[in-house]
Parts: C-alpha cells; structure tokens; sequence
C-alpha cells in the first residue's frame, strides 16, 4: 500500500516535470526575440586588419571546432568542392545577423556552383550555438566554426583579424585544388551582395 | 518510510521550480519585445507615392494592372487597397512570415469580394535584384516582389525593421491613403486579411 503510494507519487512529479520541460522548451524555440537581442554596434571603420594572403596563393589550411560537434577543417573539402570562407566580425551583431539566413536560403546556388560554405567567427561555441539556432527554422546547411581559441587565430592568419579582436566580414573563395581565388574584405557596415559571391565561383567553375 | 515522502516532496518541490520558472519566460518575452512580435499600429496619414521598374513578368503586369516598360508609379497600380511588405531577402522574420503572406495571396484570390481589388507588392529593403529573386524562388511568392537597394523606398516609407507591413488606401482623388501599419511578422493569415479588410472599409463598400 504503501510502496504504491510512493510509485503514485513518483509518477506524479514525473510527469509534472515533462510538462513543465515541454512548456520552457516550447518558449526557448521561438525565435520572435533575434532582432531586440542583436547588438547595436553603430558605425565601425571599414575595415581594420591587413591581407596575409593573396588570390592566386595556397589557402592556409586550418581546423576550428563546428557547432554541431566535432571539427571542420578546409582540408577535408580538397578534390572535392570549391570552399566559401565566410568571416563575419561578431555574433549578435546587426549586419552578421542577416548575412548567414541569406545564405541559408541561397543553397541551391551554393551546390549550383559546387561550393561548400564554412562560416567562422572568433566567437565560442556556445555563442555561436544560441545565435545560430535563431537564423533559420530549419538547421543551417552549412558548417558553423569557431575561432575562438587561440583567440582568432585563423583570421590572424588571413590576415582580417581587427584591432579590438573581432574578424572582418571577409569572403574568401577556395577551389578544389586549395587555391584561393577570390578575396572580398568587405566594408563592416555593409553585407557583401550575393550576386558578387555568386560570380566569383561563377569564374572558378569557369576553369 | 520518512525519507521515503521527503523524496516524494522534494523531487514535486522541483516540478513546481521548473514550472514557475517555465511560466515567467513568456511573460518576460513579451514585455520585452512589443515591437517585433506582433503589432498592429492603426496609423493613418498620407502615403507618399514612389516610383518602381515595370515587372518582365506578363502575369505580374497584368496582376498590377500595368503595360509597357520602364517605371511605375505606386499611384498606377490597379487597386483599391494595397499592401506593401517591406521585406529583407535576407532577413530571418521575413522567411518566417513568407508562407503566411502567400497563404494572404491565396486568400484574396480565392474570394471575390476582394480578388482585382486588393494587391500585395513587396519591396526588399537593401536588397539587390539578385537576392530578391533568391527570396522569391525560395518561398515561391505569387506576388510582385521589387528591390529597394539603394534605401530610398526604405527611408521614404520610414522603415526601421522588417517585416514591416503597410496597408495603403486610394483615395478619390487619385492619391493615397495609409491605414494600417505592422512592424514584426504573423503567423495567422487569416486574422492579418480580416484587419486589413476591416480598417480599410473594404468590405463595407462593396455592399
């Protein structure tokens, strides 16, 4: 009696639980809050880093952990697609917050051309996890990495990591054979338009 | 037995924290963020007439009720209301509420109270052609869809977040009238056509 007492009561607060989980669940899966979240970071000097690469150059390989586990690395794609790297300064930042959703949507362009996209911060994983979960309903296509540790260090290796720590918007586009062809560091203030990316792996493709 | 309840106690006492705790997220979301959930504002004013490309499309042509090429003005446009959706294509709201919008088309069409009288453009804030189109294939929008790169739609309708939603009255002499202004996006069609039905008066005059 008693011992069926105390399964009763068990099973009560269980299920208690897994309502009051669904509900905080429920709530954090809504998206409604990204805009009041993003950063307001004003108007930033263009860009603030010097170039360490060049078009025409070996692209410097590297391996940054991604935010869905595990580690990308620019090598892993070699032979087999041509590379978007895509810094952008920061996330929660007003630009960046739309740059990556557009891309989102633009995947058919992106395996038009045989590409692969790998966007990269100098933020943390966690970071980077809130953030990007908010871009899209859908999971994003595309490889999240973080260059958080050694702080920035792949973006100092490009050569577009800024003075106060945070990256350029840069694009760089790398082709099968690891090649970087095309370098767009782009002014802070404005998103790069797709029509130029799109073109630059247009010309890749070319050859 | 008496640890035995004192479990049986604890373990609901942490239910009840989760649950409370799960009660004050919505409430703290809501106060936070009046203007990018959902907010219908009521104002009125003049809507200044600008100037857009006459669609390539023959169906969205006719749509507007437009011949030839070259530009437009919003004041051509064959309607008696119209909504303008200022939108990014790269915004994250704005794909969110894009299957809404379309669900809006269909309804409109699908009633012929309100078919050839009531339109639906929308106008991509910072937006190039190019990424508008992505936009418009990605969500297959039915409706007329424009670029607004250089901000000067943007800045004359003063837009500071998108979606922005503007319903747009002609009056008899020709010129425009706004009668209703959302900032955020929405998830329910049906509701968004009744208030714009409703305070333009439509529905009114056709009896």
């Amino acid at each position: 009696m008693n011992r069926q007492n105390r399964l009763r009561g068990f099973l009560v607060c269980l299920v208690g639980m897994v309502i009051a989980l669904t509900a905080a669940a429920t709530v954090h899966g809504q998206g409604a809050d990204f805009k009041k979240n993003i950063f307001p970071v004003g108007k930033l000097k263009p860009t603030d880093s010097i170039l360490r690469v060049k078009a025409g150059e070996k692209a410097p390989n590297f391996s940054l952990p991604a935010v869905d586990g595990g580690r990308v690395s620019l090598s892993q794609y070699l032979g087999k697609k041509n590379v978007v790297l895509s810094f952008v300064p920061a996330a929660w930042t007003p630009v960046c917050s739309d740059q990556w959703p557009g891309y989102q949507i633009a995947k058919d362009l992106f395996d038009k051309n045989n590409a692969i996209l790998i966007g990269i911060t100098v933020d943390n994983i966690p970071t980077l996890y809130s953030w990007t979960r908010q871009m899209s309903s859908e999971k994003l296509w595309f490889p999240v990495a973080s260059d958080f540790y050694p702080h920035g260090a792949v973006a100092s290796t490009y050569g577009v990591l800024r003075s106060d720590g945070t990256a350029e918007r840069a694009l760089f586009v790398v082709d099968k054979k690891g090649i970087i062809r095309y370098i767009d560091v782009h002014n802070i203030n404005e998103r790069p338009p797709l029509e130029d990316l799109m073109h630059a792996l247009e010309e890749v493709n070319k050859q | 037995m008496h640890k035995k309840n004192t479990a049986v106690i604890l373990c609901a006492a942490v239910a009840l924290l989760i649950l409370a705790c799960a009660g004050l997220y919505p409430r703290s979301a809501l106060v936070s963020s009046p203007a990018y959930a959902s907010e219908p504002s009521g104002t009125t004013g003049r809507f200044p007439a600008f100037t857009l490309p006459v669609p390539k499309s023959d169906a969205e042509r006719t749509y507007l009720g437009l011949s030839g090429t070259g530009t437009f003005s919003t004041t051509q446009i064959k309607a008696q209301v119209l909504i303008v959706e200022a939108f990014g294509a790269f915004c994250p709201h704005c794909h969110h509420v894009a299957p809404y919008m379309n669900q809006v088309y269909a309804a409109i069409e699908g009633r012929p109270d309100l078919k050839g009288r009531v339109k639906i453009i929308g106008v991509g804030m910072r937006s190039s052609p190019f990424e508008v189109n992505v936009f418009r294939e990605k969500f297959h929008v039915p409706f007329p869809l424009f670029a607004d790169k250089d901000m000067s739609i943007e800045k004359l309708l003063s837009i500071d977040t998108t979606p922005t939603f503007i319903g747009v009255k002609a009056r008899e002499d020709g010129s425009q009238e706004r009668f209703y202004f959302r900032r955020g996006f929405f998830e329910d069609a049906s509701q968004f056509l009744s208030e714009i039905v409703r305070l333009s008066g439509i529905a009114q005059e056709a009896k």
